[in-house]
């Protein structure tokens, strides 16, 4: 009599569930590196924006993006990735600090700022 | 038979799911390797742009501190200011800003040359009302200024001066031709040709006077004037009828009886033409009263016509104090006569003399104008005389003497440096290389040539072959061979002081045959006897004049042209000399680099 060949239920089982684990886990982890991936761009464009503003500041600018005391759009007409961004700016002495906020693509808050002289010299 | 376990196979299959999963895993994680470097991207780009803004932080706080003339900012945990030498005057800067571990510099080129001398063109500088009845007359310098404070009447001539301020009104009776008149009061000419004439108070022109420009607070009065261009707040009235106004705007009321040319008018008030009137075109805002069979003139009404006019800036005029009394402690030479009628010569940084009060006398063998530490009952010079501080006309005749606080200076010269005289000074013939400051009047006369010292130069104040041994040291640097300029060292002749508000002297008298080279600066008034020229700028001070007026009944030339490079004659008042000290830093254009992350220096 011949032995019976291929798969036994236990073991097909047994491999559907390992695998489903491994799968569920790498979904997860590739869900984790989209939202990362999205934070990184944003903290690069929240970078850039901040910059922008204070750039414009030492061009002479006025208004000047963030040119608010309190969290807002960079310009009133902002319009696309630059509308998701919000913005404000507080000078102390010859310096100014540029804080960006913004909602991460997990729902939740992050923020930079940074901080160069209000003027320099030309 | 044999029969292989079952178990064998499920091991296999357990094997071959794992061994797929972990190929999966791997490929997830080397596909998502690029959003690493995005992540350390993001955060390396904010830390980056940080720490470029400290750098920029860091150059500018260093900018700042030298230009006030203050050492490099401290390093912080922002920023590292470092400077490397050029050489040929040039700096440059280096800034590494700090943030987070990462580190960027930046650059700037400086110029530590001297940038050029703030032009001064403030040749006379009168303070209190000036008369002039005699003449004024500037060569070489096509921008000269005449200041007043106070108000001025020119009854004489004035020519080479291209501006006249004053702070109060300005009263021109001659021909005058000046590009600026500028006054807080009134402005009047009768007569003369004006490019820019600027008053808060109002313009009246009449004669044959001309204006390019009239820019007036007050009121227009033009009497058979011709005017290019007017604006003025208040009213405008064109009196005259041979009166020619070109452009014209006021926020006031125009009223015209020429019957020439007036025009383009606007007007925020009424117009009024008495008589036929001339060619007239005007906008008004208020109502118009003309002789409307006269088809030359064109009306438009334009109610509520508004026109802005600027405000005149108000000319401000610094009031120096003229103190001879602040220059005894520079001055290498200071003379005063003792209660016995003996000269007393305080002496300060002097080369081959020690810093002290010696007396200036003769010596037994007859011999004059020596310096010594002691005299003898016979008022001789009883030490061993030592060098002699001035010629006479020989060796055996004084070079000053002395009657009270009255000096008299005559011979052929004094050694070099800085001369103060406790009251009167008479100073005669002689050429002399020295800052004649008195503290009471200056009288010049006979064949009296006077050098300061920033204009004759190193040659004749530090290597003088008359007076070889006694070198001004604070004016001269033996080891660059170059003058030290000191703002004393434009003084060719200074007279007055004051005390506790009282003010004394002040007054100084030019002769006819004077030859003055360097600046002249009369606490009081400057009386020219007759035809002088001064190689140098003039202020007048009107100490204790007690609201009496300058008068100016002389004929004065100011000679400008040719002025040597160490003579800079606006170089200010203050006894310092030099801009306090601080290096004048220009920041060379288009110098900014940027040195990249890492960069330290």
């Amino acid at each position: 009599m011949k032995c019976a060949r291929g798969f036994s239920m236990v073991e097909v089982l047994i491999s559907l569930v390992v695998l489903a684990v491994g799968v569920l886990g790498l979904m997860r982890f590739q869900g984790y590196l989209f939202h990362q991936q999205i934070l990184a761009n944003d903290y690069n464009a929240a970078t850039n924006l901040a910059q922008t503003a204070l750039e414009q500041r030492h061009a002479g600018a006025s208004p000047a993006w963030c040119d608010q005391e309190n969290f807002a759009p960079p310009e009133p007409n902002a319009s696309g990735t630059l509308a998701r961004f919000q913005c404000r700016s507080a000078s102390k002495g010859d310096q100014t600090a540029v804080t960006v906020r913004w909602t991460t693509s997990d729902g939740e808050a992050a923020e930079l700022s940074l901080t160069a002289p209000s003027r320099l010299q030309p | 038979m044999t029969h292989r376990p079952h178990r064998q196979h499920g091991l296999a299959t357990l094997f071959v799911v794992v061994t797929l999963l972990a190929i999966a895993a791997l490929v997830v994680l080397a596909s998502s390797r690029h959003l690493l470097l995005a992540q350390f991207n993001a955060q390396n780009q904010h830390r980056y742009h940080q720490a470029l803004d400290n750098a920029e932080t860091g150059l500018a706080a260093a900018i700042a501190n030298l230009s006030a003339g203050k050492s490099l900012p401290p390093p912080s945990a922002l920023y590292t200011v470092t400077v490397q030498d050029l050489g040929e005057g040039k700096q440059r800067l280096i800034s590494a800003g700090h943030h987070d571990g990462e580190t960027v510099s930046v650059q700037r080129l400086l110029s530590l040359s001297p940038a050029p001398p703030s032009k001064d063109d403030n040749a006379i500088n009168i303070m209190g009302d000036l008369n002039l009845g005699g003449a004024i007359k500037i060569t070489g310098n096509p921008d000269a200024v005449l200041n007043v404070d106070g108000n001025v009447t020119l009854g004489g001539s004035v020519s080479g001066i291209s501006t006249l301020n004053a702070t109060g009104s300005i009263t021109l009776k001659g021909n005058q031709q000046l590009d600026v008149l500028h006054a807080n009061g009134d402005i009047q000419a009768a007569n003369g040709q004006y490019q820019t004439i600027k008053s808060k108070g109002s313009v009246t022109l009449t004669g044959n006077a001309a204006a390019a420009v009239v820019l007036a607070d007050g009121k227009g009065n033009f009497g058979n004037a011709s005017v290019d261009s007017a604006r003025l707040r208040g009213d405008v009235d064109i009196n005259g009828g041979n009166t020619t106004v070109g452009s014209l705007a006021t926020r006031g009321k125009l009223s015209s009886r020429s019957s020439n040319k007036v025009g383009p008018a606007q007007v925020m008030g009424d117009l009024s033409v008495s008589g036929w009137g001339g060619p007239l075109t005007a906008t008004i805002g208020g109502q118009a009263s003309y002789n409307t069979a006269n088809k030359d003139i064109r009306v438009t009404r334009q109610p509520g016509l508004s026109i802005d006019i600027k405000e005149v800036e108000p000319v401000s005029i610094g009031r120096p104090v003229i103190n001879a009394l602040d220059y005894r402690a520079l001055a290498n030479y200071a003379f005063s006569a003792d209660q016995s009628g003996h000269i007393r010569v305080a002496v300060r940084q002097v080369a081959g003399l020690e810093d002290g009060d010696y007396y200036l006398a003769g010596d037994a063998k007859g011999r004059r104008n020596l310096l010594c530490q002691k005299l003898d009952a016979q008022g001789r010079c009883a030490t061993g005389p030592s060098e002699p501080l001035c010629k006479g006309y020989s060796d055996y005749n004084d070079c000053l003497t002395v009657q009270g606080r009255n000096w008299a200076l005559a011979g052929v010269g004094m050694a070099p440096g800085l001369l103060w005289f406790d009251g009167n000074l008479k100073a005669g013939n002689g050429t002399y290389y020295n800052a004649l400051i008195a503290t009471g009047d200056i009288e010049t006369s006979g064949d009296h040539t006077i050098y300061a010292v920033n204009y004759i130069g190193y040659q004749k104040v530090c290597r003088n072959e008359q007076f070889p041994n006694l070198t001004p040291l604070n004016l001269c640097d033996t080891t660059t061979g170059k003058l030290r300029l000191t703002t004393a060292g434009n003084i060719a002749l200074l007279a007055g002081s004051a005390s506790e508000g009282r003010f004394q002297g002040g007054d100084i008298r030019l002769g006819s045959s004077n030859h003055v080279y360097g600046n002249v600066l009369a606490g009081k008034q400057l009386i020219s006897g007759g035809s002088s020229t001064v190689h140098g700028y003039i202020t007048v001070a009107g100490q204790g004049l007690n609201g009496m007026m300058n008068q100016w009944s002389g004929s004065t030339t100011i000679d400008l042209s040719d002025l040597p490079e160490s003579f800079q004659p606006g170089g200010g008042g203050s006894s310092g000399g030099g801009n306090g000290g601080k290096p004048t830093i220009r920041l060379l254009p288009h110098s900014w680099i940027d040195s990249g992350a890492g960069a330290q220096s």
